[in-house]
């Protein structure tokens, strides 16, 4: 284990990769502390601003007064909007803090549901072979003969209001079909040795045999996978929330102020530019410590996107 | 040879019969999941004017009145016709409505593809020469950054840069009716481009892998000892050998590209299945869900099929079995 730690950090760009997903998730669960504004308040004074390190001076009135909040009956105060404001007067950086929760919480959440399914899925298909194993593997098939996202659509309809367990569903529901396969051949190879013949001398039931002896040893590729599926979930709950149909607004997500900032470009392009990069790191934070771990793992696990 | 050809037609035969249980399935599940989904698509179609007793004739006459079970069987039987049923909101048959659509996103999905294809093999083959030299190293950070770029991020900036600033492209739509070649080929431009990142970085990467591999294989260093020049080695022995995995990603990626297509049609206007599928989920368009999902899954399995026909035209060492 230290040892693969030791292998990790010496692989650059898995290390990149690594630092950024410690950021990201930092950023996550402290974005209370550290986001300077909140993330769905309107300051319908301050709309449109382009970004700037500079604070911005409060509206005056006629006279060179500094105009009253409507709402509190103070003088309004000075801010800064590191990354602009949107259309609504919200800051943006704010808004990307605080989506980097609900993209950490589908990444995380997601992927556990698709690696619970993959591996039911796959280690009971690799290990009863026979009709069980086809029967499974003609439903992976079919799963994986879809578009996922299209899928993913289809389960987001079926919730009135979708909501974050909506798309934790949707995407764990969809993604779960490569994992399968993958833990399958891996048992199917595993299941014939020895130790496993041993075990089953010793007197250890199917159940025993999957959890304690084969699902251990497919620890590496579930490890490699699960990081993986952290991307793709990512990413899809973007895509989901960019066509309207994952994270609804106010509350934000990457995705969902991408679609809000689309029509708006050519006026205000840091409102699509800032969050879309974020989402594009965060994915390919991922991604690099992902094929990181793969390279360290198990260089066999063939390359699969 | 016959006994060959019969083999390959058995094969094909059976590849074909392989696709009616995945194709039930399919339909089975978007069915299921369509009808225990909130939102009665006869409210929804009659809109302010809603009338229980009118609903109620409606429904009877679309057959929504029918046990589940009925309504999938009726379905089934239909398709099996080519028939995929009525649209409830455009009102015309589905397959006249998704027929143009599929063919717009077939043709977007088929040029992004081209251009993956080639961009892909043409980068993975540069990195692939030079190991550990810069151009492998460029190559390898923008394979993993197109893997990381969200499609519909990039297709707005794209809409950005070359449509709005620089006026070179088109920002969105399909050629306008009467447009000539020129003009539709600068309205496919940008979706192509941007569709074919994630497949173009796939390819680059499993492309340099596959020749890295076939590069430390006797037989090449053979070639080299022989005196053939690095080009003759490179592409007609290395590049022709690697292409066994390079073609299996490539079939596989069709749904992933599909997958991005429903993204990409969206970003750019462009009036494609992907797009019409959206669309129909929210209106809760039954028929013209299970029709798309239908041609997507059908279409799939064609494909897939088409790339194991091709494996065992590349390499005659893989049987049919």
């Amino acid at each position: 284990m230290g040892d693969t730690l030791k292998k990790l950090t010496r692989h650059r760009p898995a290390f990149a990769g690594m630092v950024l997903i410690v950021l990201f998730v930092l950023v996550a669960i402290s974005a209370p502390l550290i986001s300077p504004h909140s993330p769905v308040k309107q300051y319908k004074w301050y709309t449109k601003l382009a970004p700037s390190m500079q604070k911005h001076a409060p509206p005056v009135d006629e006279s060179g007064e500094v105009r009253v909040d409507p709402v509190t009956g103070e003088p309004i105060a000075a801010a800064r909007f590191l990354l602009g404001t949107d259309w609504h007067g919200r800051d943006i950086l704010s808004r990307i803090i605080y989506g980097a929760q609900v993209s950490l919480l589908v990444g995380i959440v997601a992927t556990l549901i698709a690696l619970f399914i993959g591996i039911v899925v796959g280690s009971l298909a690799g290990y009863f072979g026979g009709f069980i194993d086809a029967a499974l593997m003609r439903l992976t098939d079919t799963f994986f003969a879809f578009p996922a996202i299209l899928l993913a659509i289809v389960i987001l309809a079926t919730f009135r209001h979708p909501g974050l367990w909506a798309i934790f569903l949707a995407l764990g529901l969809t993604g779960w079909t490569g994992i399968a396969r993958v833990i399958r051949g891996q048992i199917l190879s595993l299941r014939e040795q020895e130790f496993i013949e041993a075990a089953r001398g010793i007197g250890a039931g199917h159940l025993r045999i999957i959890l304690v002896h084969l699902i251990p040893n497919c620890i590496a590729p579930i490890i490699v996978l699960g990081t993986l599926a952290v991307a793709e979930n990512i990413l899809s709950e973007a895509g989901l929330s960019f066509l309207g149909l994952g994270i609804q607004p106010p509350t934000p997500s990457w995705g969902n102020m991408l679609a809000e900032a689309r029509g708006n470009l050519l006026d205000m392009p840091w409102w699509g530019v800032f969050p879309g990069l974020t989402l594009a790191l965060t994915v390919l934070a991922f991604n690099l410590y992902g094929d990181g771990l793969r390279d360290v793992l198990d260089p066999r696990l063939k390359i699969r996107r | 040879m016959c006994e060959q050809g019969e083999r390959m037609l058995y094969y094909v035969l059976k590849r074909i019969l392989q696709v009616i249980p995945v194709l039930i399935g399919i339909t089975l599940i978007t069915f299921t999941v369509i009808h225990v989904a909130p939102g009665d698509p006869v409210k929804i179609m009659m809109g302010q004017r809603y009338d229980p007793e009118v609903a109620q004739t409606v429904r009877h006459e679309m057959g929504l009145d029918k046990p589940l079970v009925v309504q999938y069987l009726i379905f089934l039987g239909e398709m099996a016709r080519g028939d995929l049923g009525y649209s409830y909101h455009k009102r015309q048959p589905v397959t006249h409505l998704l027929r143009g659509k599929f063919g717009n996103t077939l043709y977007l999905a088929a040029a992004a593809m081209l251009l993956a294809i080639l961009l892909g093999m043409l980068a993975g083959v540069l990195a692939s020469v030079k190991p550990q030299s810069p151009v492998d190293y460029l190559v390898m950070v923008l394979a993993v950054a197109g893997v990381s770029i969200p499609v519909f991020w990039l297709g707005l900036m794209l809409q950005l840069l070359f449509g709005s600033y620089l006026h070179w492209f088109p920002v969105s739509g399909m050629t306008e009716y009467g447009g000539a070649g020129w003009e539709n080929f600068k309205h496919l431009v940008l979706p192509a481009f941007t569709l074919a990142s994630v497949p173009a970085a796939i390819v680059a990467r499993i492309t340099r892998s596959a020749m890295l591999e076939v590069m430390g294989e006797d037989y090449i260093r053979t070639a080299r000892a022989k005196g053939l020049a690095e080009s003759v080695i490179i592409l007609r022995h290395v590049l022709k050998n690697a292409l066994i995995p390079i073609v299996t990603v490539i079939g596989n990626m069709f749904a992933l590209l599909l997958t991005g297509a429903v993204l990409t049609e969206t970003v750019f206007s462009w009036p494609g299945l992907g797009r019409a599928m959206v669309d129909a989920i929210t209106q809760r368009d039954f028929p013209v869900i299970l029709g798309g999902v239908t041609i997507f899954a059908v279409t799939f399995v064609i494909v897939n099929l088409l790339v194991d026909v091709l494996y065992a035209a590349i390499d005659p060492r893989i049987r049919y079995n």
